[in-house]
This record gives structure tokens, sequence and C-alpha cells, in this order.
């Protein structure tokens, strides 16, 4: 049981650190941005144990979660328990129900999860300048305060328990300094009473899990040779950290590939098909890119477009402006209105990399 | 009351976001249903692993069989291996196309026709012709119909399940630190006015 425990404890911390660290001095030598190495070791440490202490500790709080884009606002206040372990219950007020619905979140193991978050924090550290910024206080606790910034603008800032190490607190701002989220504890209990959690009321909806069909390396590889737009990286330093295959159950099969930068998070789904734009209620027809993209009004930021043979969904924390840079670059090898001579091009294109191809078979 | 008729679109993913989550509520409570649907998620992944069917090696050599050669043919009407050559004609001595023509009757043996630069000695041309001329035109319909369709999409029409991406996309940042896409799992938040 020690040896078990200890090799926990290992996995929990000092490997995650270690990975941070080399993933750290990797990426720098790619990410465009600040250097890593002006990095606040005293901040980078507060980060991994935010994350450890995120996913394992036990609390009951009320949390408020706030964003704006171009349209206006929205706000949630979620009533939060998370048992340890990570399993967590989300109670809220959603539009259209007449009473509170609460979702149940199942946690993952620590040692599942720590690859993911060394890679994230990774990124986060390799994109932006991480600095120890004080102390402040948080729904009543004493909190130490990290701030990102990228090229000497400040694009986050975290306040962290400083008894736990819990994120309490943060706020993401756009590039031109605007903030774009804020999620805050308003109270918190980190030591509630046994048996307090799980919430007394039961019927807890499920929250759907993710894809289960993870695509491998070598499955994204062939996805591309066979033209599926899947790059390695997006516009403001976003970087693929996971791809999944659709449920053979569904429909129409999609591939939902992920992207972060350790603050903000985007999903771009790509399927093969012609897409019907008449089919999307809510969204609204602009010509973005020399094409015609569906524009979701409200939160989260949903854009769909048809890109050559594929229908591509966005989907994600972004700004219009930030969405529509990623509509340009995906559409990079597919321009929106083809001339004559482009088609041409693209055509003959198709035909060398087919007798490519078979050539080389 | 159980899902019914909802279980196969509920495994298909086609049921719209809220009654697909008052369904995932009812399963939490209802263990009938749920074993309806793990039987209908059994029965889908099954055929989804199914094989094209191959079909049967008998009916393959039956329809083999067909397109055989048949029993001996006819014997050909002409100059037969053996029998006496049919009488040469000089150079130059017209030989009539058609019988009754002027030139001394034909001395062509039936069911053969002569070499040279009659009308049908330019049959296999124009049919070579022709051919080449039916490639080219397929060949350049397939390229202007593929100037034209190039980069345009094919396929039946498609709308993307953006309510259910929205959820999927939850689902998998719902352990990325600092990011708050999990709650609500696909509903939207109370709407303020914009600032």
């Amino acid at each position: 049981v020690r040896l078990a425990l200890a090799r926990t404890a290992l996995v929990g911390t000092a490997l995650p650190l270690l990975l941070l660290l080399g993933l750290v001095g990797a990426s720098a030598t790619v990410v465009p941005g600040d250097g890593t190495a002006d990095d606040d070791s005293q901040a980078l440490e507060a980060l991994v144990r935010a994350v450890r202490a995120s996913g394992e500790l036990a609390y009951h709080g009320t949390q408020v979660i706030s964003t704006w884009g171009a349209e206006g606002g929205t706000t949630q206040m979620l009533e939060v328990w998370q048992a340890t372990g990570g399993q967590r219950w989300e109670r809220a007020q959603v539009p259209g129900r007449p009473s509170q619905v609460t979702s149940m979140h199942a946690g993952q193991d620590a040692a599942v999860l720590a690859p993911q978050y060394t890679q994230i924090l990774g990124l986060l550290a390799s994109s932006y300048r991480l600095a120890f910024g004080g102390q402040a206080r948080v729904a009543g606790r004493q909190a130490d305060v990290v701030v990102a910034s990228n090229q000497g603008r400040e694009r986050a800032r975290v306040w962290l328990d400083t008894a736990t190490g819990l994120p309490l607190r943060h706020e993401v701002l756009d590039a031109s300094g605007r903030l774009r989220r804020i999620a805050t504890f308003i109270d918190i209990d980190l030591d509630p009473a046994p048996g307090s959690i799980p919430p007394d009321r039961p019927e807890a909806v499920l929250a759907p899990p993710a894809w289960p069909h993870v695509v491998s390396d070598a499955e994204l590889d062939g996805m591309r040779d066979h033209g599926w737009t899947c790059p390695d990286r997006l516009a403001g330093g976003l970087q693929l950290v996971d791809a999944r295959f659709a449920p053979q159950t569904s429909s129409t099969p999609a591939l939902h590939l992920t992207y972060t930068d350790g603050l903000s998070a985007v999903s771009v789904f790509l399927q093969r098909g012609r897409l019907d734009g008449g089919g999307l209620p809510g969204f609204a027809a602009v010509h973005w890119v020399d094409r015609t993209v569906y524009l979701a009004r409200d939160w989260p930021m949903r854009v769909v477009w048809q890109d050559g043979p594929e229908v591509v969904t966005l989907v994600g924390d972004m700004t219009s402006d930030e969405a529509r840079g990623l509509v340009a670059q995906l559409s990079a090898g597919q321009p929106g209105d083809l001339g004559a001579m482009a088609r041409i091009a693209l055509q003959l294109r198709g035909m060398f990399a087919w007798l490519h191809r078979d050539s080389s078979r | 009351m159980h899902l019914g008729d909802r279980v196969t679109p509920l495994v298909d993913g086609q049921l719209p976001v809220d009654a697909a989550e008052r369904a995932y509520a009812h399963l939490a409570t209802c263990r009938q249903c749920r074993a309806r649907v793990e039987e209908e998620r059994l029965i889908k992944s099954r055929l989804a692993a199914l094989r094209d069917p191959v079909p049967d090696h008998a009916l393959l050599d039956r329809l083999g069989g067909l397109a055989a050669p048949g029993g001996p043919l006819a014997p050909r009407e002409g100059h037969v291996p053996g029998s006496p050559r049919p009488q040469t004609v000089p150079i130059g001595h017209r030989v009539p196309d058609r019988p009754g023509d002027a030139g001394g009757g034909s001395t062509r043996p039936p069911g053969r026709r002569p070499l040279g630069r009659g009308r049908g000695a330019r049959r296999p041309r124009v049919y070579v012709a022709a051919a080449m001329v039916g490639a080219l035109s397929l060949l350049g319909a397939g390229v202007v119909a593929g100037v034209a369709t190039a980069g345009t999409p094919s396929g039946p029409a498609l709308v993307p399940p953006v309510d259910s991406f929205v959820v999927e996309h939850q689902a998998t940042t719902a352990n990325f630190p600092f990011i708050d896409d999990s709650s609500g799992w696909g509903e939207t938040p109370v709407k303020e006015a914009g600032r």
C-alpha cells in the first residue's frame, strides 16, 4: 500500500513537474511569444499544485461564471460539490426549466489526468509569461495571484488558495485587454461535513462522457493523407491536444480535434458532406473570408461552414475576430469562391497527389 | 414513463439535447430502459462490425459459365483452307462492289473484303478515329466536370449536430484547468444584457 501511495504521489507531483519543465523547455523553441526563461518558478509551482488540487480536493461552494462576447454577456451561477477524487456535481438554473438541474461529472484517475495536465500547463507556460502577482482574498480566503501575460499585455490572472492551492478565481482577457471571462467562487467550504457530498438530490443527470475512440497519431496521419484538415496548431498559440472519432452509431462520421493554449479551448469538428445551412436554427449566415459561414448568436461561439468536401464546425471560447482568423486558417487550402484557374490547379494538384500515392505503393 | 421508441434515436445521438437530457435522467433511475439501451447499443455495434457480404462461390461459377464459349460455331462462308483458291484478278481491273456492277463480276469470295483503299477498308480507321474522338470527348468532359466541381461538396445534405458537438467539446475540456466550458454541458446559460 505504501508503495502504491508513493507511486501515486510521484505521478501526482514530481512527475508532472519534471515533465512540465521538460515540455516548457521543448515547446519554448516552437511557440512564438514571451520567453519562458522569464517565468517565475514560484508561479509555475503554484499552477502545478493548483491543477492537482482542482482534481483531488473535496469542497462545496458557489461559483459564478461570466463570459462576454461581441453580442453581449452571459452569466451562470453554479452550486458545486466535489468529492475527493474529482467526482463533481453542479447544480444550475438553466433557461426553460422550472427547477434547477444537477449534472454529475465522473472524476478521472489522477494518473490518467497527469499527462494532460502537464501538457496543458506546458502550453500555458510556453505561450505566456507567468509571474507571481502577490496575494489577495477571494470568498473569504487568502489567495496567491499568478499573472499570465503575452507580448507585454496581461492576458489572465489566477487566484489560488494559499492553504490548498485550489483555484478560487480566474479572469481571462482578450488581446485588446477587455475582460472575456471570469470564474470565481463567491463562497466555498474546503472542509465539507462528512456525508454532505454527494448532494441530497440524487436525481443528478449524468454528464455525457467524451467520445471514447481516441484517434492515434498514426490514424491522424492517415486522415491527413486522405485530405482531412488536421493542423497541429492554430493561430493564437492553440495546439492540438486531443482527437476523437464520433461513435460508430452516429449518423455521420465526425472527427473532433481539441486545441488549447492553456487558457482557452477550441474544438474543430470535421465531417464529409454538403452543408445544409438552412437546417441550423439560431444561426445567422454571414460572409467571412470569401465564404458564407453560419454563426450562432449566443455563447459559446459556434461557427459552421463548408470547406471543400468538409463541413467544419468550430466551438469554443473565442471572440468573433479570433473565430474569423481560425476560419481563414482552416480554409487556407480551400478558397471559398474558386476561379477557373484555381479549380484547374486544385484538380491537377489532386490528380498528381493521386498518381504519386499510386506510384509510391 | 419508459423511453419506448426514443431508445433508438438516443443511441444514434439523434435526440435533441433537452430530450436526450431527460432520457439520461430517466436512465439513471430505470433499470429496464438501461437494459434496452445497452441491448440497442450492442446490436448497433455488432451490425457495424459485420463485414461486407461475400457472394456464394457456386453462384460466381454459374455467372462465369454464362460468359464462357458455347458449342462449335457454324462453318464460315468463303475460302476454306484446302479448297480451290479463287481466281486472281489482274492489277488495274476494277472489282465491282456490288453484284451486277460493270467490271467483269466480282471475284471476291463472299464473306471476305478486299484489301486496298475501298470504302470497306476505311472502316477500321473510322472506328479507331471514332474511338479516339470519343475518348478525347470523355476526357474533355471529365476535365470540364472536374474543373466545374473541384472543391465543391458532394454527397447528401448534412446538418451538423451542433448541440451534440457543444456537449462533446465540454466533455473533452471538462478536466482542463482554468477553462470553464464544462458547466451546463450543452445548456446555454442565462443571458444578460450586453455591455
